[in-house]
């Protein structure tokens, strides 16, 4: 009797994990998934792309960065992820918390190190977004004219 | 005379017994009831310094044994202990053992491990082992592979977690102990595990001490010990070849697909020895290929290994041992995420990698050598030495800038054993440890590690005390000594009245540390962007380990349980921070920062429900930590450490035919290092791996379908875990 039980349980324990094994783990998602939560949109790029193009990437802020430190540790996400630059239009995505974002700008970074000074402080208006920090960045980005809210759905930005 | 001996009751024996006339040399077979030889059973006499293991065609040969009535005791994995009592004189000294076939008998505690020899008594912490069986079962080709299953122990990109206790700290350290017959071998200059320095070939045994083990072994024994036993020379020729060759499955999905033709892995691995009852030896050869089953994942390796054995005198014998290792793989960094690959539209492709790190490959070499003397004075008295050096050589080429890293650890130890009377014994003994480093992102440093040690274990009536402390020293370039005390004391009480697999109950409480490595204090490098910046001043590691257990006996003979409550609590873990470096520039720096707690349930449940047939286990792991910052009232828990860890086991064995099954599932992490600089995607682990072996004479077959469900998912951010790999070994022993 005691043997039936370990056996019936055995094959109950292999098929329990046979079972929770079956979602597959990680699956593959698209740039705008359905699930995101965040946001995401296409960029579109004029002009051509100098060769001292690093990165493009796309990053939002709660609030208007006041200062340099702002700007690197309020961004969301902390490290952006990079946008293709080498299309004419660009599809992007970004996941992000829920709440009210008051900036989601696009960046282009020149190659080489992040080098911050005094000097990089950004000015009190709202600048073109990629102005400030990042030296010698061409005026060739894009940013939101007015807050973001995101709930629990995608919101999509051109 | 030559006499065989089955079980027997259990006899008391004075110590006065030892005190017999003459010493002579016993030996004889260890075998099972159908007269197959039982390989690498401990042989010994109960109390005393005198043990040895039988060799692979069951053969042992214990000197200084006292003539007279002994007390022998003999234990082997998967066999029930025999105690009994021989009564040895000038002209009969050859005794052959039979044992029974037990699966509930808990297996023989190893004695590298605990640096004194127990006959059938258990250590007040829990321990797990990876027999010879469990290796060959599992077709695995490393060690990380084969302890990857024990209950409480995970693995993450690499690095050992036994209760959590390390973490992922890519790569810089290590919270558990690895040695290699007792000769500790963690980097000199990283501090962390080579787990190919050996092949599973080489290996015969895995023994593995959870909770601090500082006081035994000192730095890195934070978390816990892993000793490899690697074979032992038997006397004759033997030779051995293991042929293995294998695929990687396809990703599951056609828009991850990042080649046209499947990985392939294949390798061979080669060794002979000589022995007799003087000296011995053997030597070993191997090469690897493997394809990788993502994209910039090959991986070349090649290997030697030599032994030596050579017993000039009864009592003394020499061990002489190396081995030496090239790897050249290519480092798939990170995964790649939107952008940075031809992503086909995805958010991210776990397969392929950020076309930046383009080329980047390690390059390492790494090669040990090692000494040891025992010399076995008297039955009460014992003496052990030992010599090594391990070196590590990496070069890191990468796009942007390569590095390298040369390591160096050289240590001494020293130690007596005593046993002043059968139920008392002494272990004190000395150990020096120098380790230097010559890199270009770690610098020329050295660090010098002494340390004195001291243990002993009484037994008063039925319950068996435990006590020690190691006191270490630390110097790093010469500087002034850091102090470091790690004691531990332990009990361990039967719970019922039989003699042979009673249950036990055990409680012990410790201290461990663990130094910084000199990468730790002296790095000097750029990591996502920002600069990192060394930290001399950054000082031990410490926990204090708490684990109350209990093994039951057997019930109806089917099954036993064995559960522990753990508690740690660690202070001043090393973890990097952000520092603001004036005016205004962020950097990167390794500091003394965390306070935390580890606190859990370890249980394994082992069953027989067909005797000599279906083995099954189960272990699960309920893991609760809480992290604190230096200076910060917030809490949250520790980085890398799933919640729940659940092991499931079952073979079934046909005659020469055998199927197997594990599954591993571990729980989400709940928080991550670096959230917010990497990609914080992860999933639950739910790992089935399925396995046949069929074996015949000399040869052997195995099959191992490891992560059959090719389930996808990732232990550490950016990092595909291993797919489906199916995997063919042919074994020829002789």
């Amino acid at each position: 009797m005691l043997r039936a039980v370990f056996r019936v349980g055995a094959v109950a324990v292999l098929i329990a994990g046979w079972a929770t094994a079956c979602d597959g783990g990680l699956a593959p998602e698209p740039i705008c998934a359905r699930g995101l939560v965040g946001v995401c949109g296409t960029i579109h790029f004029r002009g051509s792309v100098p060769d001292s193009t690093d990165n493009v990437f796309v990053a939002a802020y709660l609030t208007f960065p006041q200062t340099c430190n702002d700007l690197i540790n309020n961004r969301r996400p902390v490290i952006p992820g990079s946008v293709p630059y080498t299309d004419s239009a660009a599809a992007y995505s970004m996941t992000l918390d829920p709440g009210t974002y008051h900036w989601v700008v696009a960046v282009w970074k020149k190659v080489g190190m992040l080098h911050l000074s005094p000097a990089d402080a950004i000015p009190p208006t709202r600048p073109s977004p990629v102005s400030s920090p990042y030296r010698q960045a061409p005026p060739r980005a894009t940013s939101t004219s007015s807050p973001i809210s995101i709930a629990s759905a995608r919101q999509r930005i051109s | 005379m030559h006499r065989t001996i089955a079980l027997f009751p259990a006899l008391a024996l004075s110590a006065a017994t030892l005190g017999a006339q003459g010493l002579v040399a016993l030996h004889g077979t260890v075998h099972d009831d159908q007269g197959a030889p039982i390989g690498h059973a401990q042989v010994g006499l109960r109390g005393t310094t005198l043990f040895t293991r039988s060799d692979a065609s069951g053969r042992y040969r214990l000197a200084q044994v006292p003539t007279g009535t002994v007390h022998v005791r003999v234990d082997a994995v998967g066999y029930a202990g025999l105690d009994t009592v021989v009564a040895i004189s000038a002209d009969s000294a050859s005794v052959d053992f039979q044992l029974r076939f037990s699966p509930l008998t808990l297996a023989p505690v190893s004695t590298v491990i605990e640096k004194l020899p127990h006959f059938g008594e258990r250590p007040a912490t829990s321990v797990a082992q990876v027999s010879e069986r469990d290796l060959d079962r599992r077709a695995v080709n490393t060690v990380d592979e084969a302890v990857d299953h024990v209950p409480g122990i995970q693995f993450v990109n690499g690095q050992i977690n036994i209760r959590g206790s390390t973490g992922y700290i890519q790569g810089l350290n290590s919270r558990v102990l690895l040695t290699v017959d007792g000769v500790p071998m963690n980097q000199g200059d990283r501090g962390g595990i080579d787990w190919d320095l050996l092949a599973v070939n080489e290996i015969e045994s895995v023994d593995i001490l959870k909770g601090a083990g500082s006081s035994l072994y000192g730095s890195a024994a934070l978390g816990g010990v892993v000793n490899v036993t690697t074979r032992d020379v038997p006397n004759g020729l033997h030779s051995r070849l293991r042929l293995t060759g294998g695929a990687y499955a396809d990703p599951p999905y056609a828009i991850w697909q990042f080649r046209s033709s499947p990985g392939l892995q294949g390798g061979a691995d080669l060794s002979a020895s000589y022995g007799n009852d003087v000296a011995g030896g053997s030597i070993a050869v191997g090469d690897r290929h493997s394809d990788g089953y993502r994209q910039q994942d090959s991986e070349d390796h090649f290997h030697m290994a030599g032994k030596t054995r050579w017993e000039p005198s009864q009592g003394v014998r020499v061990d002489i041992s190396g081995a030496w290792a090239v790897n050249r793989y290519d480092v798939p960094l990170s995964w790649c995420n939107r952008g940075k690959c031809d992503d086909r539209g995805q958010v991210f492709q776990p397969f392929m990698i950020d076309t930046t790190e383009r080329g980047a490959r390690t390059d390492s070499r790494k090669a040990y050598l090692a000494a040891q003397i025992r010399s076995t004075v008297s039955p009460g008295f014992a003496w052990q030495a030992r010599a090594s050096l391990l070196r590590t050589h990496f070069i890191d080429v990468r796009r942007s800038a390569n590095e390298y890293g040369i390591g160096d650890r050289f240590g001494t130890e020293a130690r007596i054993e005593s046993h002043p009377d059968t139920n008392r014994s002494v272990l004190v003994g000395g150990e020096v440890t120098f380790s230097r480093v010559s890199s270009d992102i770690f610098g020329s440093h050295t660090q010098a590690e002494l340390a004195a040690y001291g243990q002993s274990e009484q037994q008063i009536g039925s319950a068996r005390f435990s006590g020690g402390a190691r006191l270490d020293f630390l110097a790093v370039d010469g500087g002034s000594l850091t102090a470091v005390a790690s004691p531990r004391i332990g009990i361990t009480i039967p719970t019922d009245r039989r003699e042979q697999d009673g249950g036990i109950l055990r409680a012990s409480i410790g201290r461990g540390f663990r130094a910084p490595t000199m990468a730790e204090r002296f790095v000097h490098t750029f990591a996502l962007g920002f600069e990192v910046i060394p930290n001399p001043n950054l000082h031990p590691e410490t926990a204090w380990s708490f684990e109350i257990g209990h093994t039951t006996a057997p019930v109806l003979g089917t099954f036993r349980v064995d559960a522990a409550l753990f508690w740690t609590e660690a202070h001043d873990l090393i973890e990097p921070q952000a520092v603001l470096v004036p005016p205004d520039t962020i950097k990167i720096q390794l500091q003394n920062v965390v306070r935390a707690r580890l606190a859990g349930v370890d249980a394994t449940i082992i069953g027989a429900p067909i005797p000599n047939r279906l083995i099954t286990t189960l272990g699960y792991t309920y893991l609760s930590t809480r992290r604190r910052l230096a200076g910060d009232s917030t809490t949250g828990p520790l980085a890398f450490r799933p919640r729940h860890l659940l092991t499931l086991g079952a073979d079934y064995t046909v005659g020469s035919l055998d199927v197997g099954a594990d599954f591993r599932f571990a729980s989400r992490p709940e928080r991550i290092e670096l959230e917010g600089f990497v990609d914080p995607r992860r999933v639950p682990v739910k790992v089935l791996d399925l396995r046949a072996g069929w074996s015949r004479g000399p040869v052997a077959f195995r099959l191992l379908v490891a992560n059959a469900l090719n389930y996808i998912y990732n232990l550490v951010p950016e990092t595909l875990a291993p797919v489906r790999t199916v995997t063919l070994t042919v074994v020829w022993a002789h």
